[in-house]
């Protein structure tokens, strides 16, 4: 990669990034931290510019520069205050996030070399998704004639269309630059979990629980390989980390919702399991409608706002390509009533995912013994079983399992085929919500992280 | 208590305040600063696992794919020079072309110069596209069958050729 080309690659990544703090905290002022808001940048701003793209194509730099540029007039009149409040946080930095700071630094290092030697990813990462980046890049008007010709044509777009937008920047289709960008989305997750866990719970948990994140090879691995399983992983964690944060700032009606929303959608807008994290999302978040409805029914409309965008571009992809889902056009009635009928079936499922979640991120320790050990030391923090955005969490992840549970019931493959090639993927797209509920329920308390909470308030 | 015993004086811990730490709390805070140090060293170790599999890669040119763009590329840009940038190529190997199933490495080979031609669309088992990508890095075929024309021959184990049943 030459010195030009890195630039023009970081001038994206910048826009990108600069796109997604302006809309996180002009969507959420003064509900949402600095830390945090930085951190969720890159996701949403990934999302937000994968929609350009694929809605504008060739007016894209026109689009992006001038929603940049309004949303940077818009954010100049934040500036001054955010600026006073965060000159107020002269805290000290510990030791933990140092260390943190300079395992990320490792594993960044580690991420790049590895892309430098397999730029265009692994398997499904060139055959599907940097695929359908390059006919969306190369093939011009006719992508969506060419694209059926792929594997897997129905596939959502947020990934390729998001490294054609890198290559459209670069001015020729690099391969390095979709590592790079899923290498960056990958780390984000780390830090979208460190940054929610500091602003939720206090500061030690949130540099010990990312560490585990960092230290699970296949999560980086993913990433690396250009699949479309860690994206989906990191929006799922923002989604749920948002929900909790919504849930501690402002139960009934935070603008937090709308951002939660957004990031659902580009779940929906990244693979075709968000469109089941779409709807269990959606029904977690209507549960309470019968206790509370006004209230509920408010939370939804906030919600619905920042979903909309995403689901609908999804939606549209879906109908222009017109591509059938393999798995849903070879099922039939009798034979999928026939493998519900089949106890063996839930027997050798069950065993699989028991086997998953002990080798799911082919960690050389499982972390799940230090966690243990953690929340029996430290104990439950109690008050969390009523808390309603760690119960919506809960309720989606453990919806989340039985879906894909249910996926492999009627799946019309194989399963001895199915099992091994999707299981560890599926159970990653969890894995670092999990860890993100787990760190909520520990009870460490530092009572002097709350006032800076409160400092480190964006506008 | 073996310090009373030796005559030591038990070690007191003061709070910032001035107050002195039972030494219950002390114990707790020493297994919970146990427990979060065991936390890091298993997560350090797992990061030592994936810098060892950082360690163990191949160099650079022995990925397939990096292998095929470069042998890709100067029939590329041959098809680029006649105009044929978008459409179907077919694909053949010497195994395809005596009638042959393909073997397991051919299908893998098809599958990356699929990836590899985009946005040309590389298919298989059809003798009606324009132009064919040949892949002989397994071997020659004897002769080529009446109506194929080798025309670019990079000497990489990749060749064009060119259908003349086809106008």
């Amino acid at each position: 990669m030459t010195p030009a080309i890195a630039g023009f690659l970081a001038a994206g990544f910048l826009v990108m990034v600069l796109l997604g703090y302006f809309v996180t905290v002009l969507v959420c002022p003064s509900e949402i931290s600095n830390k945090l808001a930085w951190a969720m940048a890159p996701v949403v701003g990934m999302g937000i510019c994968s929609i350009i793209f694929f809605l504008f194509r060739r007016p894209m730099f026109t689009v992006e520069f001038s929603l940049l540029t309004v949303l940077f007039g818009v954010w100049l009149r934040y500036r001054k205050r955010t600026s006073e409040r965060l000159s107020r946080l002269e805290n000290h930095t510990p030791i933990l996030a140092v260390w943190l700071a300079a395992v990320m630094a490792w594993v960044t290092l580690g991420s790049f070399i590895w892309v430098g030697v397999g730029p265009h990813g692994d398997w499904d990462g060139w055959a599907i998704w940097n695929a359908h980046a390059r006919y969306l890049y190369r093939a011009g008007p006719v992508w969506r004639d060419h694209i059926k010709d792929t594997a897997h044509p129905d596939y959502p777009l947020l990934l390729p269309a998001a490294t054609a937008r890198l290559w459209r920047y670069i001015g020729k289709d690099v391969p390095e630059a979709g590592g790079v960008q899923t290498v960056l989305i990958t780390l984000s997750g780390v830090t979208i979990l460190a940054a929610s866990l500091w602003e939720l719970r206090n500061a030690s948990v949130s540099y010990l629980v990312p560490l585990l994140l960092l230290g699970s090879p296949f999560y980086l691995i993913l990433g690396i390989s250009q699949y479309a399983d860690t994206p989906l992983a990191v929006y799922i964690l923002s989604t749920i980390a948002l929900l909790c944060l919504h849930w501690k700032r402002e139960p009934e009606g935070s603008r937090i919702m709308v951002l939660a929303g957004f990031t659902t959608g580009c779940a929906g807008w990244t693979k075709n399991e968000g469109l089941i994290f779409i709807a269990v999302t959606t029904i977690a978040i209507l549960l309470p409608i019968f206790r509370r409805p006004a209230v509920t029914m408010r939370r939804f409309g906030l919600f619905a706002i920042g979903l909309l965008l995403p689901l609908a571009v999804t939606i549209y992809f879906k109908v222009a390509v017109l591509a059938p889902n393999d798995l849903v056009a070879e099922l039939g009635y009798a034979a999928t009533l026939a493998k519900v009928t089949d106890l063996n079936r839930y027997v050798a499922i069950a065993t699989a995912f028991l086997d998953g979640f002990w080798s799911a991120g082919k960690w050389p320790i499982h972390p799940g013994i230090p966690l243990i050990a953690l929340l029996a030391v430290c104990g439950i923090d109690r008050r969390l079983m009523r808390n309603g955005g760690w119960l919506t969490g809960v309720t989606i992840l453990a919806a989340m399992l039985l879906a894909y549970f249910g996926v492999y019931l009627i799946t019309p493959r194989p399963l001895e085929y199915h099992i091994p090639t999707s299981l560890n993927r599926l159970l990653i797209h969890l894995w670092p919500s999990l860890l993100f509920l787990v760190g909520m329920m520990a009870k460490i308390s530092t009572p002097e992280v709350a006032s800076h909470h409160e400092a480190d308030s964006p506008s | 208590m073996l310090q009373t015993k030796l005559g030591i004086p038990a070690l007191t811990i003061y709070k910032p305040n001035g107050t002195v730490v039972p030494e219950q709390e002390m114990k707790r805070s020493a297994l919970k600063s146990a427990v979060q140090i065991g936390l890091i060293a298993v997560a350090c170790w797992n990061v030592v696992g994936f810098t060892s599999m950082v360690l163990k890669l191949p160099s650079r040119g022995v990925h397939h794919i990096v292998g095929w763009e470069k042998a890709w590329e100067p029939i590329h840009l041959w098809l680029k020079g006649v105009g044929y940038d978008v459409g179907d190529i077919g694909y053949v190997t010497a195994r395809s072309l005596r009638g042959e199933p393909p073997s397991e490495i051919e299908n893998v080979n098809r599958a990356e110069l699929y990836y590899v031609v985009i946005p040309l669309n590389l298919v298989q088992n059809r003798s009606d596209t324009p132009y064919l990508l040949g892949d002989f890095t397994a071997g020659r075929p004897t002769e080529l069958p009446p109506g194929l024309v080798e025309i670019s021959e990079p000497g990489n184990g990749l060749v064009l050729l060119r259908n003349t049943l086809i106008r």
